[in-house]
């Protein structure tokens, strides 16, 4: 099994790589406690967490939502009302945001079944946007345009914040993987491959949609239940469009169906963003004539490029280490 | 009251209409989403303002070939090197779409211009009073759509839109230059774009970020089916009635958009392909 | 004795083509049945309406006496009745290994492995089945990188590996070479030797005569006629409609 083991002896590299970012990332208050500096991180963070949920839904399932505020805003606006309703801290609302993910996805998931790709990924579009005209509709309970602020912070020192961003990032990215990777990522990816292949081969596809979506949701939650008490308010503008793509942007930059990819995407952005705060009214346009030209050149996205390179295979399903295995002990397979 | 209603959502969908006809026309065709035909809307109106001096007549032209000239670069520089690769293609076009908003905001300035082109007057139809310029458009809309049709049914190249619309490969086999169909698909969205801006900008004031405008098309698309010329046109129309209605019985802004969305998710249910979508691949 | 898979009085129609035309049949057990008929006959349709795919408007489909006309296909395929498409479709970004692997998730397949089963046994000795292991490096080979002879052949590993005691093959020999056919043949006649009911969709009449021990015809959606090879080329009728010259001359 001579392929396998050199798909492993470089994917172990990558791991060094890995490692060694995220120790350096780790250690990073060591040497800087700039306040600026440490919250563009924690917010590249958040982004990270964003970008892999959709990545798990799009990138892995084939399922492209372009409606990923959707559970963004709303497990926002639920840790808002938790936190600000009944006094609920920010470590509770944040998963119980998640959880909320985890039911807006469920709904999200009826409408995928019936419209196929081209119209769902349209139709997600405008999921958002139902449930900010529902907020507007009703600004007494929800804050209507302007939103709900003074939400509890998580914590009063920045370098907290930036571990617990950290943390929470590191872990999703890793739970994300470790799906990806696994038997139901198998799955997902079977769906996306070819749907009708997978229900002929005895697959319940709307099933394992469905289980997608949640997933996709809960950690689409996190991220804006974690945003909401960094900003520490919430309002319509969470379900704009434009967080949406900031998910996609960030996953694709970085290698759609990756999952890892909607890190260094996430960094990119925020970096990129900031950087070229001192270009003022250009920002915006550098930053679209950037994302130009990575798409247009780097299409699979800039962790593929770095592995292709390296003729690394992306996402080795878990269940390939027994051929190694087997390949190690002499077995003849 | 109905009077109202009536026309209102006629002259709103027809500018749904003819934004709807050109994303139709290249996402059922080229299968891409090109969200740089609302930014294209937006210059084809500001290019007209510039030119202004000119003459009506000359600006209106300048500004329709410029539109449809940067269409053909924009073509082959970045969505046709993509083509495979139908969601990046959507996302060069969705930072394109940027890049023209930014540009634009920087050479003409963030606010909003009036296009002043159009015919002055007023016409009185079934007791109400509508500018003329709005019956202008709605004719030219119809007229638009009316050629477009005849253009697909009758011409030869209009015959080798619709083959590729339906299976590139076979096409190809049959000897159609599938790069230059595409390409000319392209350039007549481009025109679409850049004609609503002839007929509509005058109705409407425009400004830099209002290539979003292309997200009103989209629920009309989708409503009437993706590759379904007709099907837009309805959709659009459609979606222009429910919002008048909407606006008019129970209140406009947010409450019109959801009652809208609501509506045309519950369409899709019962039809998952739209009014007259064509099944996808 | 009961037929494994029956269909009774199928019809379908899209729009105002009628592609299947209240059509009936019954596939007995262990046997090897041909289904042919010239293009448009209504053939895969057939197979979509038994298999799930398609709902029919009128007629009842039954395997192993149970009515399976309204269920969903991954249902139907964990109930033993498994197919192929007629374009080869593996998953083209996956591995040939993963392929044929996400077969062991299906229903049919989890019930059956015992917990903490190996998940890589079934698809390599499906694999193998198909001659597609030997050689190892197949293995990792991406669906979409397979020749068209080998995709047809992970197609029918993937659907073994489900255990079917009914395989409908849409095509199978369709593009394949001199070579490919002869091993598509010998596959086809070892899964009928193990007992596997096939029913075979197909064009290429000399591959199929040998293996098919009988064959149905079809012409716009209806059976025109039933009955063993040798029957099927001197039926007049069928020959007339389809068999041509080609038919007659494999009896000689």
């Amino acid at each position: 099994m001579e392929a396998v083991s050199k798909r492993q002896e470089e994917k172990i590299s990558v791991r060094t790589i890995i490692l060694t970012l995220s120790i350096l990332l780790l250690l990073l208050p060591v040497f800087s406690r700039d306040y600026y500096l440490l919250q563009i991180f924690v917010f590249a963070n958040i982004y990270a967490i964003f970008g892999a949920s959709w990545d798990i839904l799009a990138g892995v399932t084939g399922i492209f939502s372009f409606g990923q505020a959707l559970f963004f805003g709303a497990a926002a606006y639920m840790s808002a009302a938790l936190n600000l309703s009944f006094g609920i801290p920010p470590v509770l609302t944040i998963p119980l945001g998640g959880v909320f993910g985890v039911a807006v996805g469920l709904a999200v998931a009826v409408p995928s079944l019936r419209l196929k790709g081209p119209y769902f990924a349209i139709t997600s579009l405008i999921f958002p946007g139902i449930l900010a005209g529902i907020i507007y509709m009703y600004p007494t309970i929800t804050g209507g345009e302007a939103g709900k602020y003074g939400l509890t912070s998580i914590s009063n020192d920045i370098v907290i914040i930036y571990y617990a961003s950290l943390l929470l990032m590191l872990a999703a990215i890793f739970i994300l993987l470790r799906i990806a990777n696994s038997n139901i990522g198998l799955i997902f990816r079977s769906i996306r491959d070819d749907e009708d292949t997978a229900e002929a081969t005895g697959i319940n596809t709307t099933k394992y949609k469905f289980i997608s979506f949640a997933i996709s949701g809960f950690f689409a939650g996190i991220a804006g239940g974690f945003n909401a008490h960094i900003i520490k308010s919430v309002a319509p503008d969470s379900f704009s469009i434009f967080y949406s793509f900031n998910a996609i942007l960030g996953a694709s930059l970085g290698g759609v169906g990756t999952i890892f990819g909607s890190v260094p995407g996430a960094y990119l952005l925020s970096f990129l963003g900031e950087s070229l705060r001192g270009f003022g009214q250009f920002r915006v346009l550098i930053l679209a004539v950037v994302m130009i030209l990575v798409f247009r050149y780097l299409p699979e996205g800039i962790i593929r490029r770095i592995t292709r390179h390296y003729n690394i295979r992306f996402g080795l399903w878990s269940g390939l280490k027994r051929l190694r295995r087997k390949s190690e002990h002499g077995t003849n397979s | 009251m109905i009077e109202e209603i009536l026309i209102g959502g006629l002259i709103l969908g027809g500018q749904y209409a003819l934004l709807a006809l050109g994303f139709s026309l290249i996402s059922g065709v080229a299968r891409i989403m090109n969200f740089a035909l609302g930014a294209l809307y937006v210059l084809a109106a500001y290019l007209i303002y510039s030119s202004l001096p000119l003459g009506v007549g000359p600006a209106i032209t300048a500004s329709l070939v410029g539109i449809v000239l940067i269409s053909f670069i924009i073509y082959k520089v970045l969505i046709g090197p993509l083509r495979e690769k139908e969601a990046e293609a959507a996302l060069v076009t969705l930072a394109l779409a940027l890049m023209i908003q930014e540009l634009v905001k920087l050479i003409w300035g963030p606010d909003y211009k009036n296009i002043n082109i159009g015919i002055s007057g007023y016409v009185v139809l079934l007791g109400v009073r509508v500018v003329n310029q709005k019956v202008l458009a709605l004719t030219a809309t119809l007229v638009l759509f009316t050629a477009l049709s005849l253009f697909i049914k009758r011409t030869k190249t209009g015959k080798a839109v619709r083959a590729v619309s339906q299976n590139i490969e076979v096409a190809r086999l049959v000897g159609i230059n599938v790069s230059r169909v595409l390409l000319i698909v392209m350039g007549i969205s481009a025109l679409l774009a850049g004609l609503t801006a002839v007929f509509f900008a005058p109705i409407v004031v425009v400004s830099p970020t209002d290539w979003n405008i292309l997200f009103k098309a989209f629920p009309a698309i989708v409503l009437g089916g993706l590759g379904s010329l007709k099907g837009s046109v309805v959709g659009a129309f459609t979606i222009a009635f429910i919002e008048t209605i909407v606006a008019f019985t129970l209140g406009g802004g947010y409450l019109m958009q959801t009652v809208t969305f609501v509506i045309m998710l519950a369409v899709l249910f019962i039809k998952p392909t739209g009014l007259f979508g064509k099944p996808t691949k | 004795m009961e037929p494994i898979l029956e269909v009774r009085n199928l019809s379908k129609h899209f729009g105002g083509i009628t592609a299947v035309n209240n059509f009936s049949l019954q596939i007995t057990e262990g046997k090897i049945l041909g289904l042919i008929g010239p293009n448009g006959a209504g053939k895969t349709t057939l197979f979509n309406i038994i298999t799930g795919f398609t709902k029919p408007n009128s007629g009842t489909v039954l395997f192993e006496g149970r009515n399976i006309t309204k269920l969903k296909p991954h249902k139907i395929a964990n109930m033993g009745l498994a197919r192929t498409f007629q374009q080869a479709r593996p998953f083209r970004r996956m591995l040939a290994i993963e392929n044929v692997a996400v077969a062991n998730f299906s229903g049919r397949a989890m019930r059956r492995r015992d917990r903490g089963g190996d998940v890589l046994s079934k698809p390599l000795e499906a694999l193998r089945r198909v001659n597609l292991v030997p050689p190892e490096d197949n293995l990792f080979k991406l669906g979409g990188e397979m020749s068209h002879g080998q995709t047809k052949r992970l197609d029918i590993a993937r659907a073994l590996v489900l255990e079917p005691k009914v395989l409908l093959l849409d095509e199978p020999f369709s593009g394949l070479g001199v070579i490919e056919m002869t091993i598509m043949s010998s596959v086809i006649q070892k899964l009928h030797e193990e007992g596997i009911t096939v029913v075979i969709i197909e064009h290429k009449m000399r591959e199929l005569m040998k293996l098919a021990e009988k064959l149905v015809v079809m012409n716009f959606g209806e059976k025109i006629a039933e009955g063993s090879p040798r029957e099927i080329a001197e039926n007049a009728r069928v020959c007339e409609a389809y068999l041509g010259k080609e038919g007659s001359s494999l009896i000689a």
